[in-house]
């Protein structure tokens, strides 16, 4: 015991007074720790929102909507009733679900855009599950909605848009066009399937919203036998989904997604691993010296083991520590980063256990991969002290090599099938990583060495020191370089997806001949709209509808009926249009092309007088690389004359080109003259979908800038460890006449090459990666793309940073004398 | 008292293998080392006496031979024998003293005893053994805040500190200078009598030699017996405090 203690002690000791090396140690079980726990963290928190019992996901067994219809009529109720009095189903309730749902405060323009609306019986919903709040508390869905015209909205919604209880908003349906005043009576916490940008309703101020008797189109159902009462409700022209279906569904893709954090936590572990592995490896080197010592002493190969595990241990030990503090706060940012990418309620919570197992897994880790420095300097030969050399060591025997090669590789996989709760995952992953990182860090070498023979040095004596210096370093370089790839990688990633969402929303502001003020409005409203219009000069305007019919069949393409809208304008505006010139076939239809439904096809409409009529589909309309207003994408464009002579008006809209810098001014103008209309600018629906990449860029951002830091800290590690291995070579040099900063240059000169190679490698890589997406789908060549101009910039960044690292790690080497160093040769 | 061997070497040879070749660095040395005896090895560089001391010491091993140190076979023994041997028998002490740079001089001291049997004083052991030596003022020194008599002082109390029967010294004042050297003599002068200590030291300095009983040169990888000159030998009480 007191041999252990006394171990303990040293290695306590050695690590204090260790300095810069054992901080870069240090470091590297910091940075591994703290990606694994923050991952594994984020990947729980993730993880726990798959709930265990699928029919509170959805909030019943089974949801229902009509196959044929798009409302729910009383006599379908009415079959509901029957099943429910003869025990079929247990329970039920109607919801009212709008997915075109827009709100502005009263004194913004901006229009805001949940993702879903639900009116529903607030007595009775959820039939399962939990809609829990957070303000008010001890509330129930009840007690919030009773008064008319409340609303109810998630916490995503309230913390991105600053709304608070008791403040008022103006809802609209965009289908519908007339904004009604709401107040917020409570803000969710959760909703039973955990996702958020949604608003509640009573049934009530939904038939307010729309204006029409009974918006209700899903039901939520209970049954004893959902399987069994499935196939009876089909039969009865339901479409149904069961719990069990969509909760497999969300569990897959959440599943994945944790999955994949956890493959980034132990990936980062895995480049800590490395730098401890290379830190110890040269670390030992230099301590070879004092194992011989030790050896005289009379401690055994057993012994010196031993006490060097111990030290490992203790640096894992506290650099596990502090890594996995760091690891929960990140952990904390990252879940909010990602509520805002995704709709998902994800709720952080500390978990003692992530971040507890984070500490034995990165004192473990930092043990095994110190293991074999460990094993191959306690076979020092001590002979060497009796002559002043420096100390050899008897080569480890290839059969032990291997033997403790697996020894090692063994415990770094019990640990990745742990943290992937899967053993056949786990050990896949493993191997295929271990596999695509030798082969990159080959490839790497190679091109490195490649560098090294034609990287133009003409005279300059520095430049060829740092081009010799390139290929020596071996191991620890291609570590350095590899963590480094990955980081220009992920960064190239993350501004291939900015790029592409700049480009998909395009332009905030469109130019004067685009239409970018929108005017919901109902039937009614039209004649009070065409007023305002005129008393404000504008005449430069496009008219559309949106017309409901009862029936619209194409037997080419399916038995079941399509949508029932059709939508019509005076000119197709910014659509493109294919096939039959617009305004030459009045009598035609012109299909949106993701229908399937091709030029020539016959549709079987089924008029709102109950008259049946047949409209060929004369063209496709799309919106090329101009974002659609909402409900553009409706399946059928027409004329108005053909809507009108099929359809029952149930929106009219107006679309306005104003002159960008007046836009605020006259939205505003308008806005106030027609209260009983939804005024809707492109670039508040533009900003929409530019939230939703920035956020999403800010999350790939932070795994990227963990991946950069990654490759910076193996950069700054090998070149500690380079200054070490060439300590005499640089008193060598300096003792010559080379000052510090000659020799600092020729450092920061060889890593910018490795740099340089490195980034120039990963951004071909992303490239091709691009070229191969755009061979694949045509429109991911137009949407995915890397400017040259912000590869170059992202090449010097990590050049520079690359070049600062290099700098700041040999700058306290390089300042030793050179008597120093000659007259201490080991 | 000088009485029965500590040290007996029979036909002890060592050859090393380099590129093929075969190089003879002893070539059957013959000895023996009465205890309490001290023994000087002489002789010029590469003539083999650091190899001999390494393999007396057990921390290299005869190609041939046996050599028998307290009693105790010790050519062929495996590295964990060999460990306990060098901890619990000997002490070894060093030209460029070998001091673990990390560690105060109280714990380089410290160190063996840490795997010795009487583990449990160590602290105290090697706080007196400290002062025996005349540094019980510099227990919490780092090596480099000591001098290189300091240093060496230091490192033979850590040779010490197990109560070894054999010290073996390569050159312990070769990095030196004269008034230091004396001072470390007169340190080993000292503790080899209080502690009967069997002594075999290496040096090329003559003055150095001359506190030995006698001397063995060696040349060639091969023994020659000579009589040293015999020192001024110093009062008790002169020994550096």
């Amino acid at each position: 015991m007191k041999t252990f203690f006394f171990f303990l002690q040293t290695a306590f000791v050695r690590m204090r007074r260790g300095g810069q090396r054992n901080l870069v140690a240090l470091l590297c079980v910091v940075f591994g720790v703290m990606s694994l726990v923050a991952m594994t963290t984020l990947a729980k928190s993730i993880e726990d929102m798959l709930v265990l019992e699928p029919h509170e996901m959805i909030g019943g067994d089974l949801t229902l909507d009509r196959t044929d219809e798009s409302q729910i009529s009383a006599a379908n109720e009415a079959g509901l009733q029957k099943l429910l009095s003869d025990g079929t189903i247990s329970s039920y309730t109607l919801i009212d679900y709008f997915t075109s749902l827009g709100f502005r405060l009263p004194d913004s323009a901006e229009m805001i855009f949940p993702s879903v609306g639900m009116g529903v019986d607030i007595e009775k919903y959820p039939l399962a599950g939990n809609l829990t709040f957070i303000d008010p508390l001890n509330k129930s869905l009840d007690d919030l909605l009773k008064e008319p015209n409340g609303i109810i909205i998630t916490r995503d919604l309230a913390l991105t848009y600053k709304l608070k209880v008791g403040d008022t908003i103006l809802l609209s349906d965009l289908n519908y066009g007339q904004p009604l005043p709401v107040t917020i009576r409570g803000i969710a916490s959760d909703t039973p399937n955990h996702q958020g940008s949604k608003i509640y309703f009573s049934h009530e101020t939904s038939q307010a919203l729309t204006g029409l008797g009974s918006n209700a189109n899903t039901v939520l159902v209970n049954a004893p036998n959902p399987d069994e009462v499935s196939v009876q409700l089909e039969a009865l022209g339901w479409r149904v989904f069961t719990a069990q279906q969509l909760a497999e569904a969300s569990a897959t893709r959440e599943g994945a997604l944790a999955m994949g954090l956890n493959d980034i936590g132990l990936l980062g572990l895995l480049v800590g691993g490395i730098g401890i592995a290379n830190t110890m490896q040269v670390l030992m080197r230099r301590r070879r010296k004092e194992v011989a010592i030790w050896k005289t002493l009379g401690y055994s190969s057993g012994d010196i083991q031993s006490m060097f595990v111990a030290e490992a241990a203790l640096l894992g030990l506290f650099g596990s520590l502090v890594g996995a503090f760091l690891g929960v706060l990140l952990s904390l940012g990252m879940v909010g980063l990602f509520s805002r990418i995704t709709t998902v309620l994800v709720v952080w919570s500390f978990s003692p256990i992530e971040a507890i197992s984070g500490v034995i897994v990165g004192t473990m880790t930092t043990v095994i991969f110190a293991m074999w420095a460990i094993v191959a300097t306690s076979r020092v030969t001590p002979q060497s002290l009796l002559r002043n050399e420096e100390p050899g060591i008897s080569q480890i025997p290839a059969g032990q090599s291997f033997l403790l090669g697996l020894l090692l590789v063994i415990p770094f996989a019990a640990i990745v099938v742990w943290v992937l709760k899967s053993f056949i995952t786990g050990l896949l992953v493993l191997i295929a990583t271990i596999i695509c990182l030798a082969i990159l860090g080959a490839i790497l070498w190679l091109l490195v060495f490649i560098a090294e023979k034609i990287f133009p040095a003409r005279n300059w004596a520095l430049v060829k020191i740092s081009r010799k210096g390139l290929t020596r370093r071996g191991s620890s370089q291609v570590f350095a370089m590899v963590a480094l790839f990955i980081g220009v990688f992920m960064l190239g990633l993350g501004t291939v997806i900015t790029e592409s969402g700049n480009q998909v929303t395009g332009m905030l502001t469109g130019s004067a001949q685009t239409e970018n003020l929108a005017i919901f409005t109902s039937a009614d409203q039209e004649h009070t709209v065409l007023q305002v219009l005129q008393q404000n000069q504008i005449d430069k305007y496009a008219t559309g509808h949106t017309y409901n019919v009862n029936q619209i069949m194409i037997p080419e393409v399916s038995d079941s009926s399509q949508s029932r809208a059709l939508f019509s304008r005076s000119d197709p505006g910014t659509a493109v249009i294919t096939g039959a010139v617009w305004g030459t076939r009045p009598d035609g239809a012109y299909a949106y092309p993701y229908t399937g439904v091709s030029v020539g096809s016959m549709l079987q409409i089924t008029a709102a007088d109950g008259s049946l009529h047949a409209v060929e589909v004369v063209g496709t309309f799309d919106n090329g690389d101009q974002l659609s207003w909402p409900g553009m994408n409706n399946q059928f464009l027409v004329s108005e004359e053909l809507g009108a002579k099929l359809g029952k008006v149930v929106n009219s809209q107006f679309y306005l080109s104003i002159d960008p810098e007046r836009l605020d001014v006259i939205q505003s103008k308008l806005g106030k003259a027609l209260p009983k209309s939804t005024l809707l600018s492109m670039p508040d629906y533009k900003m929409h979908y530019v939230r939703q990449y920035q956020n999403l860029f800010g999350f790939v951002a932070a795994m990227a800038g963990l991946a950069v830091m990654a490759g910076i800290l193996l950069v700054a590690n090998s070149v500690s460890l380079a200054m070490l291995e060439r300590r005499f070579e640089i008193g060598v040099l300096k003792s010559v006449g080379y000052s510090r900063g000659q020799v600092i240059f020729t450092q920061v000169v060889e890593y910018c090459i490795m740099s340089l190679v490195t980034s120039l490698v990963a951004l071909l890589v992303i490239w091709a990666i691009l070229g191969l997406s755009g061979m694949i789908n045509e429109t991911l060549s137009t949407l995915l793309m890397l400017p040259p101009e912000t590869a170059v910039m992202i090449g010097l960044a990590a050049i520079i940073l690359t070049a600062l690292a290099a700098g700041w790690a040999a700058w306290k080497p390089c300042s030793v004398s050179p008597v120093v160093i000659l007259n201490d040769r080991e | 008292m000088k009485s029965e061997n500590m040290v007996e070497a029979v036909n002890v040879y060592r050859e090393l293998s380099s590129n093929g070749r075969r190089l003879p660095i002893l070539r059957g040395i013959s000895f023996s080392v009465a205890s309490g005896e001290w023994v000087a090895l002489t002789g010029p560089s590469g003539s083999g006496k650091s190899t001999l001391l390494g393999i007396l010491a057990g921390i290299d091993k005869p190609t041939s031979g046996n050599i028998r140190v307290g009693g105790y076979e010790i050519s062929a023994q495996s590295e964990n024998n060999l460990a306990r041997f060098r901890n619990q028998m000997i002490g070894i002490v060093f030209q460029s003293f070998n001091l673990i740079p990390t560690m105060t001089a109280l714990e380089n001291v410290e160190a063996p005893m840490y795997i010795h049997p009487n583990k449990r004083n160590a602290q105290s052991l090697a706080a007196d053994m400290l002062r025996q030596v005349g540094m019980g003022d510099r227990f919490h020194h780092l090596p480099h805040q000591l001098s290189g008599g300091e240093q060496q002082r230091v490192a033979i109390a850590r040779a010490l500190v197990t109560r070894p029967q054999l010290l073996l010294a390569d050159e312990p004042t070769g990095n030196l200078d004269s008034s230091n050297s004396k001072q470390v003599m007169q340190v080993i002068q000292e503790m080899s009598r209080r502690m009967n200590l069997t002594v075999i030291m290496v040096t090329h300095d003559s003055s150095v030699a001359s506190y030995a009983d006698r001397c063995l040169h060696i040349m060639d990888g091969r023994l020659a017996e000579q009589e040293p000159e015999k020192p001024p030998r110093f009062p008790v009480n002169q020994v550096a405090a």
